[in-house]
């Protein structure tokens, strides 16, 4: 089974988000803040991450930029999730390593397509 | 003895004489004294309200700063619980459908939808506010035009499909790359395919991009059409300003917040660019949007409008003894049609684009007649109108107001001679234009 990351600090968001992708055929994982989210990628070992970019502790910037440092975590695909298209927030988004950007509150079909590329993609 | 009462009376007089000079010596001196005074004390009031206004303008700053940073964090604050709302309701919507219960979906697509509009206008009202604060900025990249076409047709086809409308894309092979703020880019022909779609029932919308060349400078031109329900001139003409619709009928009917047309006018002008349309009752819109090819990075201190048109270094190129038309606009659209109608019609044509322009520009080149634009920044048409009225060289000179509302009577009473509402009637500018040249001649 697929195996996904949702790193999010909203409780609300994260047994949404959670519960929508079981519903189609994901297993998840939860972090709720940045630095838990980096220790959890070493840990978990997951296909794919979704990362959310205000986080408390460590903010999602920050986190992918870790997750990129580190040789064992390097090529995991990371999705970034802001909760508005802010001027800024893609090329920050970009720049911190991230694969793919989308915003909140998610459009599931349209998630789940970027998930799909970034996980087909893999070999 | 009689010498010495004269010598006594002479020196009495002297004396006398010289105690009113002195007299009036001490009051002049004491006068300027005292306006010295005075002098000095306004001076120091001006000091003191100079000093008060530079902390009423610190203020004012410091509240408007205030009133970004609490919209920003407030729209964001909207924007959480929002989230779980729309996101529960999509996912309960989900589990309905599955489990067979269809009137528990509509009513939780219901939920889902509203929580969306509301988030729209959330966006719009935060995008709005940024605007008015200054704070929009602009971020330049160069993009693939028939790239982002392809995007916002694939993002606004299930709103078309919807309506049972069928959409046309027209974007020529090597359309090429421009240089101008994607997101803002996507977004202006968004609100627009989404506003064709919204209103234009089992009809036809259509989306096509090209790029022209125009006074030194390469242009895209989109331009969103639909065969829907049109709008009155006096509808168009309110159509741009924020939070206002054709009408509160089509708020009831339609949706929407009424600020996309808003933000899209804004977003072009901060690159430099414009967005017109043109509108029939009953038969359709069309919106075009004309942007710089290369969009120039915004100076700082400048953010009026470009200057549009021909100008007075034109005027020498003139063929000598054609009748002459001056164009007093600010949309360069507006100078784009009526110079190539005129010109067929045999006219020369130059252009000012505000009013302070043209009556320099009329004064230079004595016109035959004057368009003249109601809507102005600044300046506004009447204001021009009245100004060129009261001039004695220009009097006489007769100028046709070109307005979005019909204001036929204030126009005559102001002195105006002719009178055409937007979107302006090629035949009847043509008529008009050509009316008041015989007049101008057998005169």
């Amino acid at each position: 089974m697929t195996k996904i990351l949702l790193v999010e600090d909203n409780e609300l968001n994260r047994d949404m988000l959670s519960r929508r992708l079981a519903r189609h055929g994901y297993e998840v994982v939860m972090a709720v803040d940045g630095a838990q989210g980096v220790d959890m990628v070493a840990t978990e070992q997951p296909d794919l991450i979704l990362l959310d970019m205000s986080l408390p502790v460590m903010d999602g910037r920050e986190a992918a930029r870790r997750i990129r440092q580190e040789e064992s975590t390097r090529g995991i695909p990371i999705i970034a999730l802001t909760a508005h298209a802010m001027e800024g927030d893609r090329e920050a988004a970009h720049a911190a390593g991230c694969d793919d950007y989308d915003t909140k509150p998610v459009e599931l079909p349209r998630l789940l397509g970027k998930m799909q590329a970034l996980l087909g993609s893999r070999p | 003895m009689r010498g010495v009462m004269l010598l006594a009376a002479a020196a009495i007089v002297v004396a006398f004489a010289a105690a009113i000079a002195a007299a009036v010596l001490l009051v002049r001196s004491l006068r300027a004294l005292r306006a010295l005074r005075a002098l000095r004390a306004r001076a120091r009031e001006l000091e003191a309200a100079n000093a008060g206004l530079e902390r009423a303008c610190a203020a004012a700053e410091q509240a408007s700063e205030a009133k970004s940073a609490f919209l920003a964090n407030m729209s964001h604050e909207l924007r959480t619980p929002l989230n779980a709302i729309i996101g529960y309701s999509e996912m309960l919507e989900e589990e309905a459908a599955d489990r067979q219960l269809p009137a528990l979906a509509a009513d939780l697509g219901k939920i889902r939808r509203s929580g969306r509009h509301l988030l729209s206008l959330i966006n719009d009202v935060l995008d709005l506010s940024k605007i008015e604060a200054g704070r929009m900025r602009l971020h330049l990249e160069a993009f693939d035009v028939a790239d982002m076409v392809a995007d916002v047709v694939s993002s606004v086809q299930p709103l078309v499909a919807q309506r049972g409308n069928s959409l046309e894309v027209g974007c020529p092979p090597r359309l090429g790359a421009m240089r101008a703020d994607l997101v803002k880019v996507r977004q202006i022909l968004l609100n627009l395919t989404a506003n064709a779609a919204k209103f234009t029932d089992r009809g036809h919308i259509g989306l096509a991009a090209t790029r022209v060349a125009d006074r030194d400078r390469e242009w895209l031109v989109f331009e969103v059409r639909d065969s829907g329900i049109g709008m009155t001139a006096e509808q168009v003409g309110r159509l741009f300003q924020p939070f206002v619709q054709a009408d509160e009928s089509t708020t009831r009917q339609y949706g929407g917040t009424g600020l996309g047309l808003a933000i899209s006018r804004r977003f072009c002008r901060m690159m430099g660019g414009t967005i017109t349309v043109e509108s029939e009752p009953g038969k359709g819109s069309c919106f075009r949007v004309r942007l710089p090819a290369a969009v120039e990075a915004p100076d700082d201190d400048d953010t009026g409008e470009r200057p549009t048109g021909l100008t007075v270094e034109h005027a020498a190129l003139l063929a000598p003894g054609a009748t002459t038309v001056l164009v007093i606009d600010d949309d360069p659209a507006v100078h784009e049609v009526m110079q190539r109608t005129l010109t067929r019609g045999g006219f020369s044509v130059l252009g000012a684009a505000s009013g302070a322009e043209g009556i320099a520009t009329a004064h230079a080149i004595r016109p035959a007649v004057i368009a003249l634009d109601v809507m102005m920044p600044g300046q506004d048409g009447w204001q021009v109108l009245r100004a060129l009225k009261g001039d004695p060289v220009l009097a006489g000179t007769p100028v046709i107001m070109v307005t979005m509302l019909d204001e036929r009577p204030l126009a005559l009473a102001l002195g105006a001679a002719d009178y055409l509402v937007k979107p302006i009637d090629r035949d009847e500018l043509l008529r008009a234009v050509r009316d008041l040249c015989h007049v101008a001649l057998a005169g």
